[in-house]
């Protein structure tokens, strides 16, 4: 007899330099694993974005993170769709040249993976990113004109986009200490922090599913390039990836009183059987949401970053997992309803807490 | 509509974050940036005794700005800037 799947979350912080899933989709193999375990894996595209490189598994669902923490707090439900039609929208600030290599790479996933793909629109005017690092050392940014990348998203979605990939021009800095370690497979990725502000937006501001990629000038060779920094030095674009996500993302079903219900099963965040995030970074509103209301709360320590917002600090009960291996091996315990603390030893004795009163 | 970086600590009291964390931020980002400021993104980034939590976010601030109609059909662009090109007729 089959197992009923276990919904579970997967958060993996982006800009915080994640030992595993902090570079260039180098979160996948864990999400593969949970997803086998669980047998639906909900995770956002920091995790899933291998640049050309990615993996598709019906049971992994593809979730922005500003509808993830909807999706937690109980304002969104997900309803699994067939595909839908990605609109792309590229940043005006974005070279001839580099624009027509993000196009290209549209082209490609709609000749070899059959992709819906289109409209392509630029924005009305540069979208002007600009990063920044916050005080913990996390990679933030905003945009000079976050007018225009609405303007754009609605112009896509009346033109027939159920989804949205948007490609913004990155400042290139390829000498950058930043940019060296992060290739060498230290520190953090100085882009994320903006590509996360832009994806929110477009979410927050439309409601369908949104995520982005950057545009850079290739960079130099360098021998030294670490493994888990390899995928995103090996085209053009870091496009594919995303197209791919979104081609079969959820839709993002409001819920509240004169909300209409769709037809077709929904994924609540009443069904999540676990959330897995890394030990030292707990503080995010997913994983809050997730914890304060029950839900098994798996801290993976080997994955380790850069900050240190851990159970300790904020109050939180935790399965504690060494490895990915580990947190998977507790995802499938409680799919099939084991007790953890079953599996550990010293099994302490059950406390006998005396006789009901009379 | 603008964007801005908002960086606080927090004192929690006991008992769950998230119900005392989130009219904290709210009232935070309105005593920054005004009564239209909205929370995008925020994370506790650090925890230190004494200080309580660090919470790193982004406001949005004001309102879309549409322009008017003159201003939507703007220079072209080769994908098109205010006419959608679907990619299957561009081939």
């Amino acid at each position: 007899m089959l197992t009923p799947p276990l919904p579970t979350l997967l958060v993996i912080p982006t800009g915080v330099g994640c030992a595993i899933g902090g570079f260039a989709g180098d979160g996948l193999p864990a999400a593969r694993l949970l997803a086998a375990a669980s047998g639906c894996l909900l995770t956002h595209p920091n995790v899933m974005n291998g640049a050309a490189l990615y993996w598709r598994d019906r049971r992994i669902h593809y979730v922005e993170g500003w509808a993830l923490d909807r999706f937690a707090a109980g304002e969104l439900a997900l309803a699994p769709v067939a595909g839908r039609r990605v609109g792309l929208l590229l940043d005006a600030g974005i070279e001839p040249e580099l624009r027509q290599r993000q196009i290209q790479a549209a082209e490609a996933c709609r000749a070899t993976l059959g992709l819906a793909i289109g409209p392509v629109l630029s924005t009305d005017e540069p979208l002007g990113v600009v990063l920044s690092q916050g005080p913990s050392g996390a990679s933030w940014g905003t945009l000079e004109r976050p007018d225009a990348l609405l303007r754009g998203g609605e112009r896509l979605v009346q033109a027939g986009a159920t989804a949205i990939a948007v490609v913004a021009r990155f400042p290139d800095d390829p000498l950058s200490e930043a940019l060296v370690s992060y290739r060498h497979g230290q520190g953090v990725d100085a882009l994320a922090g903006a590509e996360a502000v832009i994806s929110h937006l477009l979410v927050r501001h439309l409601g369908i599913p949104c995520a982005h990629a950057p545009a850079l000038a290739p960079l130099p060779l360098d021998a030294a390039l670490d493994p888990r920094a390899a995928a995103e030095e090996l085209g053009h674009t870091f496009l594919p990836c995303v197209l791919v996500g979104l081609a079969g993302a959820p839709d993002l079903v409001p819920l509240g009183q004169g909300q209409p219900t769709p037809a077709g099963p929904l994924i609540t965040s009443r069904g999540l059987g676990a959330v897995v995030a890394p030990a030292g970074a707990l503080g995010g509103a997913a994983v809050l949401a997730c914890a304060e209301r029950g839900v098994p709360l798996i801290a993976v320590s080997a994955n380790h970053c850069l900050l240190q917002v851990d159970s300790d600090a904020l109050g939180l009960q935790v399965l504690r997992a060494g490895t990915y291996a580990e947190a998977a091996g507790l995802v499938l315990a409680l799919r099939e309803g084991l007790a953890p603390s079953a599996l550990e030893r010293p099994l302490p004795p059950l406390a006998w807490t005396g006789g009901g009163a009379r | 509509m603008r964007l801005e970086p908002l960086q606080v600590w927090f004192q929690p009291a006991e008992g769950a974050l998230l119900p005392q964390l989130e009219p904290f931020l709210a009232a935070a980002g309105q005593a920054q940036a005004g009564s239209s400021a909205q929370l995008l993104r925020w994370a506790i980034t650090a925890a230190e005794p004494g200080r309580g939590l660090l919470i790193e976010a982004v406001l949005v601030v004001g309102q879309l700005v549409r322009p008017g109609p003159a201003a939507d059909s703007g220079p072209a662009s080769q994908t098109g800037s205010g006419s959608p090109v679907p990619a299957s007729q561009r081939c």
